[in-house]
């Protein structure tokens, strides 16, 4: 087990990437919210729609979609049912967390694993986009990068249930 | 073991995992992609770990959600709320009953730039509550108006509930939202209907409000005026065919960032905040309908969507009777889970059936949203109320008995768009 200090720098250092994620996720929707735009007003004002602008916002939906993702679940924010929950007695709420979060790690780590090997795989045959020829390979690999930060996030849940144990 | 009951297995286990608190997307990515294993083999299910959480973000057409999420935002955070209920306090505030109704046709008027019913509850709530206590409003007819007139924010497009019924079912999302306009602003007569059945049988419960200059009215629209104007734009640009629902929705959130920025109420923070809440409400929702796609492909190759067909068409009864069934079950259903989570775990399963009764998906994905929209106001979940208790501070009890005559009044509404379908599909027929 990791001491105090070390585990301290850890978490540190993981809210610090899951900010700046989310922050690379907010310019980007700022960014497809502006190419957008533009690509509708030169269409019709100027009869020269932007190339490729589809495209390009395709491509950037994958960041600002997966990018968020850890920082809601470090906020809580992704939908659950509390109905049944909120009935239970502490320590089934506090086995069914731990229960729940060890699925959700084991399911969103096999995400991780297959974008990765597919970004691998894209990057060997070198697969571009077919209008901007943009590489795929990069997009596969953000969609791995994003879960596995929402791994990360649930990982420091489980682990912080049971150093709280611990201490009590 | 035959794959219908793998498939009613999964689907067991599925709502255990939901129940028992797993976050809905990761219980439906276990559940889809363990039984898609089982059922057409491990590598099938490994592609669609990848495949499909690709395929279903990196699309331009669903780039409308963050986009309509942040023209809402914006809108919502440069002080939409207080101008809309402004002039809808300035035009019908006099009447009996007035504020309560100026509530509804300002929530109307919120949904029509923020798909979300809670956000709309909240951001008119705060301003409209505190108006009809001081004009002495019972507390119960305040907070029902406010918590039922919220509802209007997923029927009113843009409507994020319409946008995730169209991904789930392949419809056309320009063509949802226009369906969604004349059974929106209809919600919104009923409601205000009904306020006025409710101060004539006891006019103590909504006092008039004080009298506004022909002129003051026109003033009023001022501050709204170019919501308006955006929302024509929107709207108007995907009926007419100039724009795709996503072109039209980041003109839209180009057009309220402008906004916000001329009248001076958009600084950086809001801005910054904004951006940030859009981003957010877009993992969540992505995340649902990662889910649902992968959970929809172990359901398709179960068979369980057409079982489940062949035992209704068994049943003898009449294809109203089952809509009727189906939708009182999503009434109930909509009791415990919210829009969202209701779509993505039902439609895989339902949508089927619909289309072999020969309903059109348009009209029924109105009269979905529609009926869970009632979940929303109704107990023990009823997301409306407990935010609209939270933001006025009347007791939970209180605000749940004054929604009841509004309960009554989105019967009448279901019953009338039901038996009338081209209330809902008038405007969509007329597109190109």
């Amino acid at each position: 087990m990791m001491g105090h200090d070390t585990w301290g720098r850890y978490e540190g250092g993981l809210a610090r990437t899951v900010k700046i994620l989310n922050m690379c996720g907010m310019a980007l929707l700022l960014g497809v919210a502006i190419i957008v735009t533009s690509d509708v007003v030169l269409r019709y004002a100027f009869g020269r729609p932007l190339t490729g602008s589809n495209e390009f916002c395709e491509l950037m939906m994958i960041v600002i979609v997966y990018f968020a993702m850890a920082r809601v679940e470090e906020q809580k924010g992704h939908i659950r049912v509390d109905l049944v929950y909120q009935l239970l007695p502490a320590r089934a709420k506090t086995a069914l967390d731990r229960t729940m979060v060890i699925l959700g790690i084991a399911i969103a780590s096999m995400v991780v694993w297959e974008a990765s090997v597919t970004a691998m795989r894209l990057f060997k045959i070198g697969k571009i986009s077919d209008i901007l020829g943009i590489p795929i390979a990069p997009f596969h690999l953000a969609m791995a990068f994003g879960f596995a930060a929402f791994c990360l996030v649930m990982f420091s849940d489980l682990v912080r249930s049971f150093s709280e144990k611990a201490e009590a | 073991m035959s794959e219908g009951t793998i498939g009613l297995l999964g689907l067991c286990v599925l709502l255990l995992l939901v129940f028992l608190r797993m976050p809905i997307g990761l219980a439906m990515l276990l559940v889809g992609f363990w039984g898609f294993a089982l059922l057409g083999g491990i590598g099938g299910a490994l592609n669609n770990l990848d495949a499909v959480p690709y395929r279903y973000v990196a699309d331009f057409t669903f780039a409308v959600i963050p986009l309509f999420l942040l023209m809402g935002s914006v809108a919502a955070k440069g002080g939409i709320s207080e101008d809309l209920y402004k002039a809808a306090y300035a035009w019908v505030g006099r009447l009996r009953g007035g504020l309560a109704m100026a509530t509804v046709w300002a929530t109307a008027g919120f949904a029509a730039i923020c798909g979300s019913s809670t956000a709309t509850a909240a951001g008119i709530g705060k301003i409209a509550y505190p108006e009809m206590k001081k004009f002495n409003y019972d507390a119960r007819l305040a907070t029902g108006s406010i918590a039922a007139g919220g509802t209007m924010g997923v029927l009113i497009p843009p409507s994020l509930g319409f946008v995730t019924y169209a991904i789930l079912t392949e419809q056309s999302i320009g063509k949802l939202f226009m369906a969604g306009i004349i059974p929106g602003i209809l919600e919104a007569v009923f409601y205000v209907v009904t306020i006025w059945i409710v101060c004539r049988l006891n006019p103590e419960l909504g006092p008039p409000g004080t009298r506004v200059p022909l002129g003051a009215k026109f003033a009023s629209l001022k501050g709204v005026w170019s919501m308006i104007v955006l929302f024509l734009l929107v709207m108007g640009g995907i009926y007419a065919g100039i724009f795709t629902p996503t072109e039209a929705a980041g003109v839209g959130a180009s057009g309220a960032i402008v906004v916000g920025l001329l009248k001076r109420r958009l600084d950086k923070a809001t801005f910054i905040e904004s951006l940030a809440d859009s981003c957010r409400s877009t993992a969540v929702i992505f995340l649902l309908i990662v889910g649902a796609m992968v959970f929809q492909r172990f359901i398709a190759i179960s068979n369980l969507p057409f079982r489940l067909a062949d035992l209704i068409a068994g049943l003898g009864l009449s294809r109203y009777a089952i809509l009727s069934l189906i939708l009182l079950f999503y009434i109930f259903a909509g009791c415990f889970m919210d829009i969202f989570s209701c779509l993505v775990l039902t439609i895989p399963i339902i949508y089927p059936t619909i289309l072999s009764l020969g309903f059109d998906p348009i009209w029924f994905g109105v009269l979905f949203v529609r009926v869970a929209e009632i979940g929303l106001i109704t107990p023990p979940i009823g997301m409306n109320c407990f935010v609209v208790a939270g933001t006025t501070g009347v007791p939970l009890g209180a605000v749940f008995r004054g929604i009841v005559p509004f309960f009554l009044a989105d019967l009448a509404h279901v019953a009338l768009l039901v038996a009338f379908p081209e209330i809902s599909l008038f405007l969509p027929n007329m597109m190109g």
